[in-house]
């Protein structure tokens, strides 16, 4: 049955005042408010109040309710909490009301003068008047029984009535978990969950049944032979495991109606003891670049289902988001997995195998390894200098036929480009860059790698330090392989202009021109080249031929310029051709015009 | 979507393009039918034209010359079937950054090229209503009555076009109660069909088909003799051969015998240099009122000399439908604020100089 909590004392208010809450109000109590008058936006300044006869409101209260005074905004405010209520139903314009067993009835009374009331009787706190001159009053009354309730007032009292409903009793609980037919390790604490319905929960009875026999829950997780009433909670974790067996079981729940009845029907649950994984062998060659991972593992009931074997750092306490090779989930119930030479191995680390296994039914164990290391020999970085010549040479030592080599070279100070990669054939290695003739700070770097189980692997970089190389010569060099180049000789240079649309146009009646420009697309040019011999012109002609893209090197002009051009990558836009000069010489001469487009 | 009409009315980019030095260039997106990126188009050069005075506003001629746009499958670009279209992009360059504003958004179909050992490629891009209009019904008899104006353009153009994107303005203004779309051609119908809430459907820029009243334009320029025209070139026609002297409308429907005839005369009929006499016959005219009045409509709004102009000026695609220009230019006798009816434009690559656009503005009528 319902009961009153307690009032807020009748008062005449203003815009946003704040009322604290009768002591001892909680969460799942009924409040009805009354706020009269016409203030604009009247009522209670929270939200999830229903509006319900004459000015009046109810909310069933939550924590964040309380968690601060009631707010309103009104010319005058009245208000009860009830607890073990459900709803406001009817309403009369009297003070009487028909109501059922368990209810009561809240009344807002007022009268132009004089009292609402013989004498006090049902009255809660004191009356008052109103700004308007009335006198105000709020009376309320349990129902002993079903029938019509009332409350004597005097003659002339205006009275709007309202029946607070009482809660219902509760439903069965819906039993959350554990599921029907879950299976829980005997490792693991069982949480057992289940949602009351109907009213405010006071206490709920969980009821466990199995090998121990007939247990109910206490609110710290043990068993407790005999009946106990859990205070209210819809969640108990046990304090120790269960021993292995077979369970059933069930929960009710009371509101201030009453007991509700057991769910039924009671869940069943089975406890098992876990898999285990037995001893690791994990077994790692150097440099064989390979991890094998052997264990058997038992089954506590069925058999063994899955297996899963993960490699991870040994310290990490993450092993499946660090891992650095995992078999997944595989399907049989041993487990030997190898870890191929195609991991992305840290030479040298400390790592740890984990491997879990599933049995039957779901319950999984994971064991760790000892710590084990994948380690090989790395190979040893090349040597490499950078001497000065026509073109600079590069020469990387300390190779082994059959080794991968790369080489690069930096241009501008900051970034690597490709100067070549190509196989060793002997020990040394000797590739000449024009590039590196630039009147500019440059270096170079070379690696090697050797195979290892059908893995390459990379050498640190040997680097020089940086030197400048002063430009020793016009030199074209290929754009995909840059240790490829030929010695070009220039008869001329023609201008260089930047490809650009442009548009002039005057408006009429006189005044600037307008100019109208797209965007810079690099350069472009003319150059002549020059042949002692026709098989020299032959020659060239076929490079240019053979690559669509090149770099022109081109030393400074005149004598002590600080700042020599830079190279620049181009592609030939005319198709090549040949020029005779007049044959007055034993030695045929021919010119090579190249016209040019700069690819960015 | 884009937000390019931001971008349009911004003091940065009113500024930038009527700037006397200006850097601008133009590229093309392959875009799906849900504006989605596909990738960037290698066009060598687009020759667009846009008429807001017709349904199918937009235009374009592009070539190519890269074999890799010569289609071999129904995804390929350039084929009709891939739903990809082309969106062209203009560029201004300004100090801070570019600010971009698509010019259209069109349907890329039927590539033409020569091969002579190089490749010259050619694909005509259509506004997406072209398309739309060759939909049909099929054998259906979609019925549209009693709907709202905002729903039947929605199931008109969900037969025709399922799934391309449309975007029609809410209204409450309904169809009589039996309308049915059947056999009519489609551009009939959505003209009707729009045009009961005083709306028009016409492609936006980013080729959603949109179906809204028609918006006023804004004032885009100020094209007055002197330092700061840009206009280049003027073309302009005068024209009073249309001046009638008197309208006879006469009727033809079949329910009215003997046949009504509703006369209007110019007021300076005195004049003997205008002569022309209209002749109307209109099969819906069935009153001697409705006569009268058509004659008097008809012959008013031809009444007064028309002037008809066509400007040359640097590149502006940000130029719509109906914004206005006022145009001083004494020697031609040219005064007043214009409109711009539409334009044609050729876009090419960085290598050739930005050609000039020309303009076509509304005509106007004078004294």
């Amino acid at each position: 049955m319902a009961g009153l909590r307690g009032f807020i004392q009748g008062q005449n208010t203003g815009v946003g005042t704040s009322l604290a809450w009768p002591a001892g109000t909680a969460a799942g109590d009924l409040a009805w408010l009354y706020t009269g008058g016409s203030l604009p936006q009247s009522g209670p300044q929270s939200s999830g109040w229903t509006p319900v006869g004459h000015k009046a409101w109810w909310k069933i209260l939550d924590s964040s309710d309380l968690a601060g005074p009631l707010v309103v905004t009104a010319e005058r405010v009245k208000a009860a909490v009830f607890y073990g209520a459900d709803r406001i139903g009817a309403t009369s314009q009297q003070a009487s009301i028909k109501v059922g067993a368990g209810d009561w009835m809240v009344v807002d009374a007022s009268r132009r003068s004089g009292s609402c009331t013989p004498d006090g009787t049902y009255r809660l706190g004191t009356e008052w008047v109103s700004v308007t001159g009335f006198t105000q009053a709020t009376l309320a009354r349990a129902a002993s029984g079903a029938g019509t309730l009332s409350i004597p007032v005097t003659s002339g009292t205006d009275a709007i009535s309202y029946q607070v409903v009482a809660e219902a009793l509760p439903l069965a609980p819906t039993l959350l978990s554990p599921t029907e037919g879950q299976r829980i390790s005997t490792v693991d604490l069982p949480r057992f969950a289940w949602r009351h319905r109907g009213g405010t929960l006071r206490y709920s009875i969980v009821e466990l049944v199995g090998p121990m026999g007939t247990r109910t829950l206490r609110d710290d997780g043990t068993l407790h032979t005999g009946t106990w009433n859990l205070a209210p909670t819809e969640a108990v974790t046990l304090q120790a495991p269960l021993a292995a067996g077979s369970y059933t079981w069930r929960a009710r729940t009371e509101n201030y109606a009453g007991q509700g009845p057991w769910a039924s029907p009671a869940t069943t649950f089975h406890v098992d003891e876990p898999p285990s994984v037995g001893a690791i062998t994990v077994t790692a060659v150097a440099g064989t670049l390979t991890a094998r991972v052997v264990a058997t593992p038992t089954a506590g009931y069925g058999s063994i289902e899955q297996t899963r074997v993960t490699i991870a750092p040994a310290s990490s306490a993450s092993p499946e988001s660090d891992a650095v090779w995992t078999s997944g989930v595989e399907i049989g119930a041993t487990v030997d997995e190898t870890a191929p030479p195609t991991t992305t191995w840290t030479n040298g680390q400390s790592l740890r195998a984990w491997v879990t296994v599933w049995q039957t039914g779901g319950i999984s164990t994971t064991t760790m390894s000892a710590p084990f290391t994948v380690s090989w020999t790395p190979t040893a970085a090349p040597t490499v200098t950078l001497s000065a010549g026509s073109p600079p040479m590069v020469s990387v030592e300390g190779l082994a036929a059959g080794r991968r080599v790369e080489v690069e070279q930096q241009l501008d100070g900051t970034t690597w480009t490709p100067l070549t990669a190509t196989t060793a054939v002997g020990t040394s290695l000797d590739v000449g860059s024009p590039l590196l003739a630039s009147g500019r700070p440059v270096r170079v770097r070379a690696r090697q790698a050797a195979q290892a189980s059908g893995v390459w692997l990379w050498s640190a970089w040997a680097e020089t330090a940086t030197q400048t190389l002063p430009p020793v010569g016009c030199y074209l060099v290929c754009d995909a392989d840059r240790s490829s180049y030929l010695l070009a000789h220039l008869v001329e240079e023609g201008p260089r202009e930047w490809v650009q649309g442009l548009t002039v146009s005057h408006g009429l009646g006189g005044g600037t021109a307008r100019v109208d420009r797209t965007p810079e697309a690099g350069r472009s040019g003319h150059m002549v080249l020059r042949g002692d011999t026709t098989a020299e012109v032959a020659a060239i002609g076929a490079w240019l031929a053979a690559r669509t893209t090149f770099w022109y090197v081109f030393p400074p002009e005149g004598q002590g310029l600080a700042t020599p051009q830079e190279p620049i990558r181009m592609r030939r836009i005319t198709p090549r051709s040949t020029a005779r000069t007049a044959q007055t010489g034993l030695i045929e001469r021919r010119h090579l015009p190249v016209s040019w487009v700069e690819a960015l | 979507m884009s937000d390019w009409r931001a971008v349009v009315a911004s003091p940065a980019w009113v500024d930038g393009v009527t700037a006397e030095h200006r850097v601008i260039s133009a590229r093309v997106e392959a875009v799906g039918v849900d504006g989605s990126h596909v990738g960037w188009v290698p066009i060598d050069a687009a020759r667009i034209s846009f008429d807001g005075t017709q349904t199918e506003q937009w235009q374009a001629d592009l070539t190519f010359s890269d074999p890799d746009l010569v289609p071999y499958s129904p995804s390929a670009w350039l084929d009709g079937r891939s739903g990809v279209r082309l969106r062209i992009w203009w560029h201004l360059h300004t100090d801070g950054g570019i600010l971009e504003v698509p010019v259209c958004t069109v349907v890329a179909e039927d590539p033409t090229g020569t091969d002579d050992g190089t490749l010259t490629g050619q694909v005509r891009g259509l506004d997406p209503l072209a398309i739309a209009r060759r939909g049909g019904y099929g054998s259906r008899t979609i019925s549209v009555g009693g709907m709202t104006v905002t729903d039947a353009i929605t199931h008109l153009f969900d037969a025709l076009v399922p799934g391309w994107p449309i975007s029609v303005t809410p209204t409450t203004v309904t169809l009589p109660p039996v309308f049915d779309l059947w056999d009519r051609e489609p551009a009939e119908d959505w003209t009707e069909i729009a045009g009961m809430a005083g709306m028009v459907v016409r492609t936006d820029r980013e080729g959603t088909i949109v179906c809204a009243p028609p918006e006023p334009g804004t004032h885009v320029g100020d094209w007055v003799d002197g330092p700061t025209c840009p206009v280049v070139e003027y073309r302009w026609e005068q024209r009073t051969s249309s001046i009638p002297r008197r309208v006879v409308v006469v009727s033809t429907s079949p329910d009215v015998t003997p046949p009504i005839v509703g006369v209007w005369e110019h007021p300076d009929a005195a004049s003997v240099q205008i002569i022309t006499e209209t002749r109307v016959e209109s099969s819906t005219v069935t009153t001697q009122d409705a006569a009268d009045s058509l004659a008097r409509l008809t012959g008013q709004r031809w009444a007064r000399r028309q002037v008809a102009v066509t400007a040359t000026i640097p590149q502006r695609p940000d130029l719509g439908y109906r914004d206005t220009v006022s145009v001083v230019r004494p020697l031609s006798q040219l005064h007043g604020l214009f409109e711009v009816s539409g334009w044609d434009l050729t876009l090419a690559g960085h290598d050739q100089p930005p050609a000039l656009m020309t303009v076509s503005l509304m005509t106007r009528l004078e004294d």
